[in-house]
């Protein structure tokens, strides 16, 4: 009974994060899903479901393939049955499977005492939240991993799970890595060789240390640090669930060869969250909220010389761990597409077919919304510096001749700028480069202005 | 017992530090420069209360608020020049009997608690930093050292609510809480280092300061970090005022700000103890003044800040080089002078603090507007429309938000600012250009709408005026012998 109710509570809770963004996007009048680049993958999906996809991806310059996999077949298809809202639901589903499994998984390990506290970690964590809440490969793989892990362990489904598992490996070259150091790892636990675990633990670390050494050695440890925590705007965790990370880490080091499986991929993880960016945080999120599920227990059940220090202690901390998540909900809600630019691109859609210049973070949205081709996106592709060399030129050059060449170069037709563009991502001034060009009307003719966004059309293109 | 001849001399000490403090602040009608960020502060919460109200600033910075909430909550019972120019000075002045709680608990002995009473009252740099300018420092370094004393005794289960107190205060009051918490986890590295034993109260304690001073920072500093991440530190300042703030550590520097009886003490006892783990309290504040220390080594915090500060932790410091000091002099011949070098020690102690102390306005921190410069900023007010954009100089920045209630172009405050650099140079430019239009283009970037054109910003670049001024473009709408006032009435055509 009392077991079912804490399961209760857990799924309710990570529920509640999970409808979150969404919830707080659709209060606003926003699109659903928020960021860049998950609207590239919507165009691939939305393209799969209508059949209308095509042999390249034609609405970039000059062109380029797609790059699509498997995440794009299942998601379109299921577009294709039930319609757009398939997609969001797919990605609660999906968190909501990953979560169940990880609560089911700890009770495997024999974490049945922390599962608790750590499920209840891992929901409120931003990096839980944001996986599920954008279109991204890892909604699907994540969920995957933690079926197949269940089910191997479950030994009836061991062969369920092993697929599962191997399918995991159709998503990418990280997957194939991740699932061999979990099976040498799992193995080497079950035989109790730690030797074998502690020596990847340690390369992983190693890899760490020497990659910020050789590469990253300019950049200041705390620069780096805050790519990953998002109250210092990264991606990632908040801050409090990296100081109960690493004191979950303290804690637990008395109990090592227990814990060896754990620290094993805790620390690979850690190693390509360094090595490969903060896409792993999908992944680091689930080990990570066992380490933090550890310390804040220890906090609870600690008999402290000072009660009044010891509940204030508590409740801090989980005022903390809830304030990470409850800024990056409020950091998703307000991100990009808002309103007025979806508006603005719809009305882009009904012109005639055209070039648009834009920054290279609205691409996708151009593409998705108003199926324009643009000048950059955020895809790298041949000549991708020299247009983002070009395209830099256009909205920094006061100089109406060079400008005109460069626009007459690529062909651009339209131009997209927003408040934001105008406030900090482009320009800081008024009168800034392609700002203070825009008043000469034998060049450009504004053709839209609603809400802050403003289209202008290039004239004799 | 409570009330015995010491408890006097430390009342009296009070006293005195607060009518010195009173005098210099009141011998001036204004405050310093940066003194009316504070103004402006207190006047636009007392206008909104509870809400932070209108911030004129070009660029709002989040901000600490117990200090001006506490000072525009009283400026509903007590008369504007009380509230800004009394209170502060009355707070600072309670560092007096912090510090003597403090440096009793550690050295048990009344003379040496009196004595650190005494050079508390004077530091100088903490006297110049607080006297005119409405600083939350006048709250936070009483609230640090008695946090401080209350950290000495916590293990008297009786303090420990008050210590919660005392922390969520400080913590409230000013971002160098960080300081003092610090210092209480390099206490306890520095005793696992000379392999004392720190009791489990003193963990928690230092765990939990940790864990609310830094959740502080992360709430209310919540977009700059977001923003600027670690470099916060540094508030975001452009590269030139960067190396005028943060500079390096001076010792001659040190030794005129602190003071140098008190720099000397200090040292003796840092020298004295630490390598030894006899005697803990003392750790406490060694920890805390070698954080200090750190900090202004490592350039990571504001020179007279950092200063102030090491000033601070110094001076209770030295309560316990004067206790080794005079327990000396009884063992030697000069026990039967010992009269006459109490006297010495107090006329050292006042010619290196006391008088640096009550020469502020001769001093080289004395910087604050005359009465000219204040009622041309009071005239802008009162005579341009409630969304004039003005121009002045970048320490007159304070004064537009605060005095002419108007938006300013630039300030001190850099915390959010997103084109601070492109700002000072375009100071720069409206000061020393000859060309009318580059500088009607830079007004018309911001939306300048009047520019304010005082003595002393001309000085400051040796100029004897602008030199682009036509009457058609810039009408003079007020003019005093030390500033002037234009309207800007033209824009340039494209």
């Amino acid at each position: 009974m009392k077991a079912w109710f804490w399961f209760a509570v857990v799924v309710s809770f990570a529920v509640l994060s999970l409808l979150s963004p969404f919830a707080a996007r659709y209060y606003f009048g926003m699109p659903l899903v928020s960021g860049s680049e998950p609207y590239y993958h919507l165009r691939i999906i939305r393209g799969i479901a209508e059949g209308s996809l095509s042999a390249s991806d034609t609405l970039v310059y000059e062109g380029r393939p797609y790059f699509f996999g498997p995440f794009h077949v299942v998601l379109g298809y299921l577009w294709g049955l039930f319609g757009e809202w398939a997609v969001v639901s797919f990605l609660f589903l999906c968190g909501l499977v990953a979560f169940v499994f990880f609560y089911l998984l700890l009770a495997r390990f024999g974490f049945s005492d922390v599962r608790v506290v750590s499920c209840l970690i891992v929901a409120a964590s931003p990096a839980f939240i944001g996986t599920f809440s954008s279109v991204n490969p890892n909604a699907i793989v994540v969920p995957l991993y933690m079926v197949g892990f269940y089910a191997l362990l479950a030994r009836r489904f061991a062969y369920v799970g092993f697929v599962l598992l191997v399918l995991t490996a159709v998503f990418g070259f990280f997957n194939v890595l991740l699932l061999l150091v979990f099976l040498v790892g799992y193995l080497s636990f079950e035989r109790r060789r730690m030797a074998v675990m502690f020596a990847v633990t340690f390369f992983s670390l190693f890899a760490v240390f020497a990659h910020y050494a050789l590469f990253s050695a300019q950049e200041s440890f705390g620069l780096l640090a805050s790519r990953f925590v998002t109250d210092l705007g990264g991606d990632g965790f908040g801050a409090f669930a990296f100081v109960l990370f690493g004191s979950g880490v303290i804690f637990s080091w008395r109990n090592r060869y227990r814990y060896a499986l754990l620290y094993c991929l805790t620390a690979f993880l850690v190693a390509s969250a360094f090595l490969l960016g903060s896409f792993v945080s999908s992944y680091l999120v689930f080990p990570m909220g066992v380490f933090s599920g550890m310390a804040l227990c220890a906090v609870f059940r600690r008999k402290w010389e000072f009660p009044l220090i010891g509940r204030l202690a508590a409740l801090i901390i989980l005022c903390g761990l809830l304030f990470s998540s409850v800024s990056f909900v409020a950091r998703l809600s307000g991100a990009g597409p808002d309103q007025g630019l979806v508006q603005a691109l719809s009305w882009l859609r009904e012109q005639p077919q055209g070039l648009v210049l834009s920054d290279e973070s609205y691409g996708f949205w151009v593409q998705y919304f108003a199926n324009k081709p643009v000048l950059v996106d955020g895809f790298i592709a041949s000549d991708f510096r020299k247009r983002s060399d070009d395209a830099h030129a256009i909205f920094y050059s006061r100089n109406l001749e060079t400008t005109r060449s460069l626009l007459a170069r690529y062909g651009v037709r339209y131009v997209l700028i927003d408040e934001s563009m105008r406030q900090g991502i482009v320009w800081t001034r008024n009168d800034e480069g392609l700002l203070f060009l825009l008043r000469n009307n034998e060049t450009f003719s504004q053709e839209y202005s609603s809400s802050g966004v403003e289209v202008w059309a290039v004239r004799g293109t | 017992m409570w009330l015995g001849r010491h408890v006097w001399l430390v009342v009296g000490i009070f006293l005195a530090a607060l009518m010195l403090r009173v005098s210099i602040a009141y011998s001036s009608e204004g405050f310093s420069y940066d003194g009316y960020y504070g103004v402006g502060k207190v006047l636009s919460i007392r206008e909104a209360f509870p809400f932070p109200g209108q911030d004129l600033s070009y660029s709002p910075a989040p901000f600490m608020p117990l200090f001006y909430y506490l000072l525009a909550a009283l400026s509903f019972f007590l008369p504007a020049h009380v509230v800004l120019k009394f209170v502060p000075n009355l707070l600072a002045s309670l560092s007096v009997f912090a510090a003597y709680l403090v440096c009793f608990e550690v050295t048990r002995d009344r003379g040496a608690a009196v004595f650190s009473a005494l050079s508390v009252a004077f530091v100088p740099v903490f006297v110049f930093r607080t006297v005119n300018s409405v600083s939350p420092y006048s709250l936070a370094v009483p609230l640090m050292l008695f946090l401080a004393y209350l950290f000495l005794v916590v293990a008297r289960r009786r303090f420990v609510g008050l210590f919660v107190v005392v922390l969520f205060a400080l913590v409230l009051a000013h971002p160098s809480a960080l300081v003092v918490v610090l210092g209480f986890a390099f206490f306890v590295v520095l005793m696992y280092a000379l392999g004392a034993r720190v009791s489990r109260a003193s963990l928690e304690i230092v765990l939990f300061s940790l864990a609310v001073s830094f959740w502080a920072v992360f709430i209310f500093f919540k977009e700059p970090l977001a923003a600027h991440g670690f470099s916060l530190l540094w508030q975001n300042l452009p590269q030139g005022i960067l190396a005028e703030r943060f500079v390096s550590f001076d010792v001659v520097g040190a030794i005129y700000g602190i003071g140098l009886l008190t720099f000397a003490a200090g040292i003796f006892v840092v020298y004295r103890h630490v390598f030894s783990a006899r005697d803990v309290k003392v750790h406490v504040l060694i920890a805390l003044s070698i954080v200090s220390l750190a900090l202004l080594l490592f350039g990571m915090v504001e020179f007279f800040s950092g200063l102030m500060l090491l000033g601070v932790f110094f001076v209770v410091m030295s309560g316990e080089a004067f206790k080794h000091f005079f327990g000396y002099i009884q063992r030697t011949y000069l026990s039967r002078r010992a009269g006459m070098v109490v006297a010495s020690a107090l006329v050292l102690l006042t010619l290196t603090s006391v008088v640096p102390s009550a020469l502020y306005r001769q001093s080289a921190f004395f910087d604050e507007p005359s009465a000219r410069v204040v009622s041309a900023f009071g005239w802008l007010g009162n005579n341009s429309r409630s969304d004039a954009v003005v121009f002045s100089d970048i320490d007159e920045g304070f004064l537009v938000s605060s005095v002419s209630q108007r938006r300013n172009f630039l300030d001190e405050s850099f915390l959010t600012a997103r084109d601070a650099e492109s700002r000072l140079r375009d100071m720069e430019v409206i000061y020393t250009t000859s060309s009318e239009i580059a500088a009607l283009e830079a007004f018309e970037k911001y939306g300048i709408t009047h520019m304010v054109v005082t003595e002393r910003s001309l000085s400051r670049r040796n100029l004897s005026g602008l030199r682009y001024l036509s009457e058609a473009c810039f009408s003079p709408v007020f003019r005093n012998s030390e500033v002037s006032v234009y309207e800007v009435a033209c824009r340039v055509r494209t």
